[in-house]
């Protein structure tokens, strides 16, 4: 491209974004939230003539095997070959918007209506001559949900289902350019130099956002390291983010704003603990991926996205579109957790197609990700608890965090004013305590920090959990108690389902016979996932010198109806292993104004060796069904934390654990 | 110019023989298994194999492969009659990928060691170096006892 047309494809974008973009629309874009419904399911099963089933879920598949749930579901209650059902990925095109893919609530939202729309397929069919079968079992496993011929085809690399897979003639590719500190924005860009390489088309400036073009992927580093940009803005100091959200300082001001309990409750107390948790990326293997392209007032993107609906309207909402003149199609996500949930990517890359005039795959380096996405926001949580003859005679949990559901990453300033006086549900969640209390108080801040933060598996569910499981045990390490037995007392009759799982995980970690050694205790920790599923897990940890080790992990888990019961059992480990790094590795500081991680050398998440044999036992029952993707991040960190403890005497009070933290 | 790949020759163009494999591998002879993890040789989604052994893609420039045998998740199972090498086939039975973004690298690091011949402590040492992000590391290591003889 020539320097000039570059220059004034340059012209045409900067001051974009968001300023321009609100002339175009009354509203600023927003993430859709309705539940499906079963006019919507009517939509996602086509039957071609010749017996085809085509299966449109909308939703998004990012390793947690919902589209081979949904098909073997299809083929099960319809009494369909597996092979007759063919599952593609969801685009903006072919369905209205639906609710982005959060929540591990697919089985639970989506399923009934699927199984619905299938029995009524399968009257249509057998009407119009096919021998169905059917229907699905009321329990146990559904055949083929397994999916060994998807499995295949991604273990043979037959499969190219992610966004960077995606190729267009005249394609370029692209990376952003994050600044080098917090808070800074680019005054001055110079890319002459760099565009002096061969291949190297430069620097698309919108608005703050810097994207950094070239013809070959490989030639991006070099054209980086020849980039003059001067940068304005002042630094943040290193404790700004911590000291945004310490506990103690907002407790001192008076009441939080929001409250889920708020009887009056006073000491004296049984334990008193400051936790706090600090921030954490998502470090998906793949970075946010997305390809567009645009002409003719039309876009098209290619992205592994979380949520295709929201993309769409940001897409449009930046470029002055219409929704019906962007095209979103999702890819395989390859890791979401989360974080791929917002457009960002998919607004640079649609506007830099715009400004280049060719097809743009845009996809961050990996310290350029550290840098730009948002990350799981720092908490700072007080517990006071007291133990009664009845159960929890008082119990005062505060928490102050950084946004989650409310992240900046989507809210334009104006929305993220008039969101402030909401409570965030996210930064709240699992913050309910599920024994039994005569007084009880729970109360939550979120506060805008100089980082952008928002949903990370579990969202507030997995500090909030791990915090109130390690009150708990701590109570029971003040009352001389067993932890499993204060438990059983405190649960009573009220959970059942809880204590059922916990009585499970205990059975299999054969809790009452244990043998701890001065080297090597268990602990355990359960909670509530969403009202939906009950998930108790045991940790065993060993302690080697200075370091500890977790050595074996079971895990209980009732989410309902289970239907791909493999699968769930994949999610259980998942989120276990990220149990694992958040109880003893993971922890992004802040460091000379910067994120601390550029690489996965300086943000390590659990190897191999870091992560014991996992035992997972699931509860199949005839309930509705749960999710599976999140809930046990509510207890495997505390057992593993509690297990700490009991090796050490010392309450974990700080993750990730180091052999220095002490109450 | 050529380098031996996935059992065929083919052709370097002058230009792209300093790019990074990975994106030769990629973008020019369009094997899109091999994925970009990290780019700095750290997480091992980009693992191929040169001449039997297991390199990190993203960190080799073509010219360090002319001449040399370049084999990609796509050839892993050149001559296998049911079209799987071991190590997929054990990766199936143990339904290890959920995204799947990193197991290419994680079967190339693998089948590397065990080509090689690595006692299981080196074949866990060289898997330890593969990063994961879903939580497949307990499937994976039942998959490698299974491969190992031990299960």
């Amino acid at each position: 491209m020539q320097r000039r047309t570059l220059l004034r494809a340059m012209a045409s974008v900067s001051g974009l974004g968001l300023t321009a973009a609100a002339g175009c629309a009354l509203l600023p874009p927003l993430p859709y939230r309705r539940a499906p419904t079963a006019q919507d399911a009517a939509l996602w099963l086509t039957l071609e003539s010749d017996g085809t089933i085509r299966l449109l879920l909308p939703r998004a598949e990012m390793g947690q095997g919902i589209l081979a749930t949904a098909r073997a579901l299809v083929a099960g209650e319809i009494g369909w070959p597996l092979e007759r059902v063919v599952v593609d990925l969801p685009n903006t095109t072919r369905l209205p918007p639906t609710r982005a893919t959060v929540g591990s609530d697919s089985i639970r939202d989506f399923a009934p209506l699927l199984i619905q729309a299938a029995t009524d397929l399968r009257r249509q069919m057998a009407n119009q001559g096919f021998r169905v079968g059917g229907p699905l079992p009321e329990t146990g496993p559904i055949a083929g949900a397994t999916a060994p011929d998807l499995v295949r085809d991604l273990v043979t690399g037959r499969a190219t289902p992610f966004a960077g897979d995606v190729h267009l003639p005249g394609m370029v590719h692209a990376t952003i350019l994050p600044p080098p500190q917090l808070g800074l924005k680019p005054e001055r860009v110079q890319d002459d130099d760099a565009r002096r390489l061969p291949g190297v088309l430069g620097v698309v400036r919108l608005g703050h956002r810097l994207v950094l073009a070239a013809e070959r992927r490989g030639q991006l580093d070099a054209a980086r390291s020849r980039l003059h940009i001067t940068w304005t803005g002042t630094p943040i100091p290193e404790t700004a983010v911590a000291d945004a959200v310490d506990i103690d300082r907002h407790l001192g001001m008076g009441p939080l704003d929001h409250t889920l309990r708020a009887d009056p409750v006073s000491g004296p107390w049984d334990i008193d603990l400051r936790l706090d948790v600090p921030m954490a990326a998502h470090a998906s293997l793949e970075p946010r991926t997305a390809v567009a392209q645009v002409h003719d007032g039309r876009a098209e993107v290619w992205t592994g996205s979380q949520d295709i609906g929201f993309v769409q309207a940001m897409v449009a909402d930046a470029l002055g579109l219409r929704s019906a003149q962007v095209r979103v199609q999702a890819c395989r996500i390859g890791g979401g957790f989360g974080l791929k949930t917002v457009g960002t990517i998919e607004r640079d890359a649609a506007l830099a197609a715009r400004a280049l005039g060719r097809p743009v795959l845009l996809q961050p380096g990996r310290a350029e990700e550290f840098a730009d996405a948002f990350h799981r926001p720092p908490s700072s949580h007080r517990i006071r608890a007291r133990l009664g003859a009845d159960g929890i005679a008082g119990w005062h949990h505060a928490v102050v965090s950084g946004p989650v559901i409310f992240t900046d990453a989507a809210l334009t300033p104006l929305l993220r004013f008039a969101t402030s006086f909401l409570a965030d549900g996210g930064v709240s969640r699992g913050l309910e305590l599920p024994y039994r209390s005569t007084a009880a108080r729970m109360e939550a801040r979120s506060v805008r920090l100089p980082v952008v933060t928002g949903p990370w598996r579990g969202l507030g569910a997995a500090p909030n959990g791990w915090a109130m499981e390690t009150a708990i045990d701590a109570l029971a390490r003040h009352h001389r108690l067993d932890p499993l037995a204060l438990r059983r007392t405190l649960l009573g009759q009220q959970q059942p389902r809880l204590l059922r799982v916990l009585e499970a995980a205990a059975a299999q970690a054969d809790w009452q016979a244990y043998q701890a050694t001065p080297t090597r205790a268990l602990g355990l920790a359960c909670g509530i996932y969403k009202a939906m599923t009950y998930v108790a897990v045991v940790a065993e940890v060993e302690r080697t010198g200075a370091s500890v080790h977790v050595t074996r992990l079971w895990a209980a888990q009732d989410c309902g109806r289970v239907f791909n019961p493999d699968q769930v059992r994949a999610q259980v480990e998942g989120c276990l292993a990220w149990c694992v790094g958040m109880a003893l590795v993971e922890n992004l500081s802040i460091a000379n104004g910067s994120l601390s991680a550029t690489s996965f050398a300086d943000y390590p998440i659990p190897r191999l060796s870091d992560l014991p044999v996992m035992a997972v036992s699931l509860i199949d029952s005839t309930d509705q069904p749960g999710g599976a993707g999140e809930p046990a991040m509510v207890a495997g960190t505390a057992a593993i934390t509690n297990a700490i403890a009991r090796l050490t005497g010392d309450t974990v009070t700080r993750l990730p654990w180091r052999p220095t933290s002490r109450p | 110019m050529t380098v031996r790949l996935n059992q065929t020759n083919i052709a370097v163009p002058q230009d792209w023989l300093e790019e990074p494999l990975l994106w030769f591998l990629r973008d020019h002879a369009g094997l899109r298994a091999t994925r970009f993890g990290c780019g700095v040789g750290v997480c091992g989604a980009c693992v191929v194999h040169v001449d039997r052994t297991a390199m990190r893609s993203c960190q080799v420039p073509v010219r360090d492969v002319l001449g040399r045998h370049v084999v990609t998740l796509e050839g892993l199972a050149a001559g296998q009659p049911d079209g799987l090498h071991p190590v997929q086939r054990a990766w199936i039975e143990a339904a290890v990928p959920q995204c799947g973004y990193c197991q290419s690298g994680q079967i190339m690091t693998a089948a590397a060691a065990l080509i090689q011949g690595q006692p299981p402590a080196g074949v866990r040492a060289a898997m330890d170096q593969v990063m994961c992000r879903c939580g497949t590391q307990p499937r994976i290591a039942r998959a490698l006892a299974r491969l190992l003889g031990e299960g």
